[in-house]
C-alpha cells in the first residue's frame, strides 16, 4: 500500500510539473482519422533554356580606355559626382564630342555592401548624375541612354574598401555608331 | 491527512517555480513553454537503406523547428521505443505518467511501388489517438510526407498550419549566372526555376503559393517577371524604360507593388495581377524601393533617403499619410512586414556591419537580431512569424540562413560554395 501511495505521489507530482506552464492536453479529435493522402511533388518548371534568350547586351562592343571614355568612382550611398571625377568627365565629353555619332550607355554600379534593390536605384541615380553631367558639357542627351546593374555585375570580387571602391561606378559602352 | 497535504504543498512549490525556469525532474529536463513529447522509433518493412533513418532525422528536426516541442528522451526512463507495430496503450501511458504530454509514432511501407508513410500522435494520458494520417508516393516525397504530418500535428496543437511544407526561393550564381531556385524550407530538395543566364533578383512568392514574381534583366533592362510554377508559363509583367524592380504581392494577392524610375527616380506603384491599372503611390525626388504590404492589405513598409540617408517609412496602401518608422543609424534598407502584422524586420548598419533587426509599426520595441564579423542580409519572415530568413556571409560567401523570429537556432540551409541571396518564404 505504502509503495502505491508513493508511486502516485510521484506520478502526480512529475504530471504537475511539467503540465503547468506548457503542455497543452491534446484534444481527442473524432476526425483524427484523416483520409489517406496522395503526394505529390511540390511543381518546379523546368528552367526555361538560355538557347532563344540572350545574355544581357550582346551586342554591346566594349570600347574601354581606348575609347578614351573613363569610368568615374563616387562615395558610399551617394550618387553625386565627386570633385575629381569632373576632369575624367570633361576628357570624356571631349571624346563624345569629337566621336559625335557614338551613342553611349552609361552603366550605374554599386558595392556589394547594403540591399540589392537599394543599390539598384542608388548605381541608377549613379549613371543618371553622369549623364546630366555630359549634358552640361554639351553632350546630346539622345546619345546618352542608362542602365544600372546594382551590386550585380562587380569588377572587383574582394572584400576590402580598395575593391569596394572600384565597383561604385559608371562605366560606359558604345551601342550604336 | 499530513501526508496529502505535504504533497500539495510540494506540488504546488514545484509547480510555481517552473514557471520561472526550465524544471530538472532527474530524467526529463522541460523547457519552460514547450510541449514535452515523445517519439517511437520508426517502425519500417522497407528494404531501402538509410530510408528509416532519414525518415527519423526529418521527423526529429521538424519537430524541433516548430519550437513547440520539447523532444523527451524516454529511453532514459527505461520505455522502449523500437516497435514494429502500433504502439501498446500502456507503453503510451507510461510515457504520460512521467510527464510526457503525446507521443508519436511513424510507420514506413511499401504499397505497390509506391512507399506509404502512416503517422500517429497520442494523447499520452489517455493514450488516444489524436492524429492519423497516412501518405504515400515515391521515394523521393518522403521527407515531404515527414513535413505534413509534423504540419498536421502542429495544427491540431495552434490551429494553424505548420511550415515544414514550405519552401524558399532565392537567387544563386551556382551555375555561374544568377538564376532563381526553390529548397525546401530545411535545404533540401533544391530545384532550378530559370536558366537563361541573365541577372534574376528578388523573388516573391504570390500568396497562393503558385506564382513567383522576379526581377531579371532578359531583355537587358531590369524587368518584372512573372513564373507560373504549375504551368511553367513565363511573362513580363511590368516593364518600362528605367528600373522595374523589387515586387511584392498584396496579401490577397490582387496587386503587385514595385519601384519604377520612369518618371526620373525611383518610385512606387501597384498594378493589378492582369497587368491593368498602374497606380503611382510616392511621389518624393528620393529613391523610394522596396514595399512590403501589411498583412490586412491596408499599409506599405517601403524604404526611402527622402531624410537623407535610407530610412524605412510607413504609408497608407493608397500613398496617403507617409511616416517615417526609423530614426537612429545611416543606413536601415529591406523591410519586411510578418505575417501577422505585429513586427517589421529590416537591416540596418550597425557599427558599420549590416544586420537583421526587427521593430514593431509604431517605432516601438527595436530588436538586433544578429551579430558577429560579416554582413547579414534580405530578412523574409516565414508564413507562421516563428522564423525569419535572410542570407549572411559568416562562412565566406553569401548563403541562406533561417532563424527563429527572437534570433536563436541559426541553422545555414546552403553550403555549396556559390553566393545565394534574396531568400523569400513560401506561403
Amino acid at each position: 500500500m505504502k509503495r502505491g501511495v508513493l508511486i502516485l505521489i510521484g506520478v502526480l507530482a512529475l504530471g504537475s510539473l511539467i503540465s503547468f506552464g506548457c503542455a497543452k492536453k491534446v484534444e481527442t479529435a473524432k476526425d483524427a482519422k484523416g483520409a489517406d493522402e496522395k503526394v505529390a511533388s511540390a511543381p518546379a518548371p523546368s528552367p526555361d533554356s538560355g538557347s532563344q534568350v540572350k545574355a544581357e547586351s550582346p551586342m554591346v562592343k566594349e570600347l574601354g580606355s581606348a575609347s578614351g571614355l573613363n569610368d568615374v568612382y563616387f562615395d558610399f550611398d551617394k550618387s553625386a559626382v565627386r570633385d575629381d571625377s569632373k576632369s575624367v568627365l570633361q576628357a570624356d565629353a571631349k571624346w563624345l564630342n569629337s566621336n559625335s555619332k557614338a551613342k553611349i550607355k552609361i552603366e550605374g554600379h554599386a558595392d556589394e555592401r547594403g540591399t540589392n534593390e537599394y543599390n539598384i536605384a542608388l548605381a541608377e541615380k549613379r549613371a543618371q548624375a553622369v549623364k546630366k553631367y555630359l549634358s552640361t558639357l554639351g553632350v546630346k542627351s539622345d546619345r546618352l541612354s542608362t542602365i544600372s546593374y546594382g551590386e550585380e555585375k562587380p569588377q572587383c570580387k574582394e572584400q576590402n574598401e580598395g575593391c569596394w571602391q572600384k565597383n561604385r561606378r559608371a562605366h560606359f559602352t558604345v551601342v550604336g555608331q | 491527512m499530513k501526508v496529502f497535504l505535504g504533497i500539495l504543498i510540494a506540488i504546488l512549490y514545484f509547480s510555481i517555480n517552473a514557471h520561472a525556469q526550465d524544471v530538472n525532474l532527474g530524467v526529463i529536463k522541460a523547457e519552460a513553454q514547450k510541449i514535452p513529447i515523445a517519439a517511437f522509433d520508426i517502425s519500417d518493412n522497407v528494404k531501402t537503406k538509410g530510408l528509416k533513418e532519414t525518415v527519423r532525422d526529418v521527423l526529429t528536426a521538424d519537430l524541433k523547428r516548430t519550437q513547440l516541442f520539447y523532444l523527451v528522451d524516454v529511453e532514459k526512463l527505461g520505455i522502449d521505443t523500437k516497435v514494429n507495430s502500433e504502439p501498446q496503450k500502456d507503453v503510451i501511458k507510461r510515457m504520460g505518467a512521467f510527464g510526457v504530454s503525446a507521443a508519436v509514432w511513424v510507420r514506413l511501407n511499401t504499397k505497390d511501388k509506391e512507399f506509404v508513410l502512416e503517422g500517429n500522435l497520442y494523447d499520452s494520458v489517455s493514450a488516444d489517438i489524436v492524429v492519423s494520417k497516412r501518405f504515400f508516393g515515391n521515394e523521393n516525397l518522403i521527407r515531404n510526407m515527414v513535413h505534413r504530418f509534423v504540419d498536421e500535428i502542429v495544427f491540431r496543437y495552434t490551429g494553424s498550419k505548420g511550415v515544414a511544407n514550405t519552401r524558399i526561393a532565392f537567387i544563386s550564381d551556382r551555375s555561374g549566372d544568377k538564376e532563381m531556385y526553390v529548397i525546401d524550407y530545411d535545404g533540401s530538395n533544391p530545384k532550378k526555376i530559370t536558366g537563361d543566364r541573365a541577372i534574376k533578383l528578388s523573388p516573391a512568392w504570390s500568396p497562393d503559393g503558385r506564382w513567383l514574381a522576379y526581377t531579371s534583366y532578359k531583355d537587358g533592362n531590369p524587368d518584372i517577371y512573372v513564373v507560373d510554377l504549375e504551368t511553367s508559363n513565363r511573362w513580363k509583367m511590368v516593364g518600362f524604360p528605367g528600373l522595374n524592380i523589387s515586387p511584392a504581392w498584396s496579401p490577397n494577392g490582387e496587386l503587385l507593388a514595385f519601384t519604377l524610375s520612369k518618371d526620373g527616380d525611383s518610385e512606387i506603384y501597384t498594378v493589378k495581377r492582369d497587368g491593368s491599372d498602374l497606380k503611382r503611390l510616392t511621389y518624393d525626388p528620393a529613391t523610394d524601393v522596396s514595399p512590403t504590404w501589411s498583412p490586412n492589405g491596408r499599409e506599405i513598409a517601403f524604404n526611402s533617403d527622402r531624410g537623407g540617408t535610407p530610412q524605412i517609412y510607413i504609408m497608407n496602401a493608397d500613398g496617403t499619410n507617409t511616416r517615417r518608422l526609423t530614426f537612429w543609424g545611416d543606413y536601415n534598407t529591406s523591410p519586411t512586414w510578418s505575417p501577422k502584422g505585429e513586427k517589421i524586420s529590416f537591416v540596418s548598419r550597425i557599427d558599420g556591419k549590416f544586420r537583421i533587426c526587427i521593430i514593431n509599426p509604431d517605432g516601438s520595441f527595436f530588436q538586433q537580431l544578429t551579430d558577429g564579423n560579416t554582413n547579414d542580409e534580405g530578412p523574409r519572415w516565414s508564413p507562421d512569424g516563428r522564423h525569419i530568413a535572410f542570407s549572411s556571409k559568416r562562412h565566406g560567401k553569401s548563403d541562406i540562413y533561417i532563424m527563429n523570429a527572437d534570433g536563436g537556432e541559426v541553422e545555414r540551409l546552403t553550403s555549396d560554395g556559390s553566393n545565394n541571396i534574396n531568400p523569400s518564404w513560401s506561403p
